[in-house]
């Protein structure tokens, strides 16, 4: 289980050289060090500002439960996924392991 | 110097040029300077005449310019940015309005045609490389695409694609209905301004020797693209200024899937879709320093949020006749009189 990965007060922290920039209602991140560029949809500009905010993942899991209204256990397991998937891609990093 | 070098004004990308006489370029129109660039001086430097193909600095450049076609270097040179393409060197520090260049053969040629053969090559580095790069250099918020552009009633629609999309051939049509060429190969689009500039009014097609007519020089350049032709159009069909963007359109042959009855049209792209096309087609130096790939990427986003962009698709005829050209025409003369109504009821 992907919600098994993180311990509730994980904090972590984005890559710093990123550069964001906003095209219709999406943010567009580009990486420098492999010269690629994704996008982030509205839940996952939402988990990126919390994580630049610098919350805990349960915050996060927390505030993506209210704000786009999923069951908790949802919200816990798709910002676990999100998170390993930054983590994987070095996007962001674990600022408290 | 000779004197001689120095006696000419040409007028690309929005400034006047002085330079050699002999060149290709267009040459600045009688009635006075172009107010909207500072002039630009091309000079000879003899300390160029020596290729660094032997010795390579650190390249922040380094290609072929299109398959099997010259190398093409780019390097800082001091504080100055050092080019190297086909068979010339140039020098220019962004903003000094200078571009420096040598010749890197040995001896230049006595013989009337072949300098004459000299001088539109030269033209051609000027005007396709050393002239958008001295501008994309020169100013912080312009990004330089692979495409061609004409200007219908003083708009500039930009036309970018794939290799063999047809963008030389679909500005080349635009130009036999009436439409001006503003740039073949690159267009620098100056996002600060608002405007796309060229000057660049030869195109390189896939045509027979004398397949235009109106062309002032015709001209096959390298021995492995017999099949590509230069052809110079009259300075009259040419816009050597720097000129309002209208729109953005992809060119997108044969993507119609299964679909293929479809009438080709334009469509609107998302911003989403337009960043991935345009970043596709925009210039990028091969060993990009971090500060080039951030406005790299920042200008783009910038040009998909400020225009409008669309999407041309539409299936390439066997033959390779252009068969696309009567339905883009007149969807982008449709959308040049929307964008004339719309400014026309915005005035006051």
């Amino acid at each position: 289980m992907a919600e098994d990965l993180f311990p509730s007060d994980a904090i972590f922290s984005i890559r710093d050289d990123l550069v964001v920039e906003q095209v219709d209602d999406e943010f567009l991140v580009l990486d420098l060090r492999g010269n690629e560029y994704f996008g982030l949809n509205a839940v996952a500009r939402h988990i990126w500002a919390a994580i630049d905010a610098g919350e805990s993942f349960e915050a996060i899991a927390g505030s993506v439960c209210e704000h786009f209204e999923v069951e908790r256990e949802r919200a816990t397991s798709d910002v676990a996924e999100f998170l390993t998937n930054l983590l994987e891609q070095r996007l962001v990093s674990r600022v408290d392991a | 110097m000779e004197k001689s070098d120095q006696s000419v004004c040409y007028r690309a990308f929005g400034r006047d040029i002085y330079g050699p006489a002999g060149l290709s370029l267009s040459r600045a129109p009688a009635e006075g300077a172009s107010n909207e660039l500072a002039a630009l001086q091309l000079q000879r430097d003899d300390s160029l005449r020596v290729s660094i193909a032997q010795n390579l600095p650190a390249l922040l450049h380094d290609v072929e310019d299109y398959p099997g076609g010259p190398k093409f270097y780019i390097w800082k040179d001091g504080e100055g940015v050092g080019v190297q393409y086909d068979r010339w060197r140039a020098r220019f520090w962004p903003g000094q309005d200078r571009i420096d260049f040598g010749d890197l053969r040995a001896q230049a040629s006595a013989d009337v045609e072949q300098i004459e053969y000299d001088n539109f090559r030269f033209s051609l580095a000027m005007e396709r490389v050393f002239l958008p790069l001295y501008a994309l250099f020169s100013t912080p918020d312009t990004v330089a695409l692979h495409g061609s552009a004409v200007v219908l009633e003083g708009r500039a629609y930009l036309f970018i694609g794939r290799s063999g999309a047809g963008k030389s051939t679909t500005a080349y049509e635009f130009v036999r209905r009436g439409a001006r060429l503003l740039a073949d190969d690159l267009i620098v689009a100056d996002l600060a301004r608002g405007i796309a500039l060229g000057g660049a009014p030869t195109l390189r097609l896939w045509k027979d020797e004398g397949a235009l007519p109106e062309a002032e020089q015709d001209r096959s350049l390298w021995q492995h693209e017999r099949s590509k032709r230069w052809f110079r159009i009259p300075a009259e069909q040419g816009a050597t200024s720097a000129v309002p963007i209208a729109a953005i359109v992809m060119l997108d042959p044969d993507s119609l899937g299964d679909r293929p009855h479809i009438i080709p049209a334009l469509e609107a792209s998302s911003q989403r879709e337009a960043m991935t096309d345009l970043l596709e087609q925009t210039f990028d130096l091969t060993h990009a320093p971090k500060e080039w790939m951030v406005a790299r990427f920042r200008n783009a986003a910038r040009l998909v949020r400020e225009y409008p962009f669309y999407h041309f698709r539409y299936i390439k005829s066997g033959d390779g006749q252009p068969t696309h050209i009567d339905a883009l025409f007149e969807a982008i003369t449709n959308l040049n009189s929307q964008i004339s109504q719309i400014n026309s009821a915005e005035s006051p």
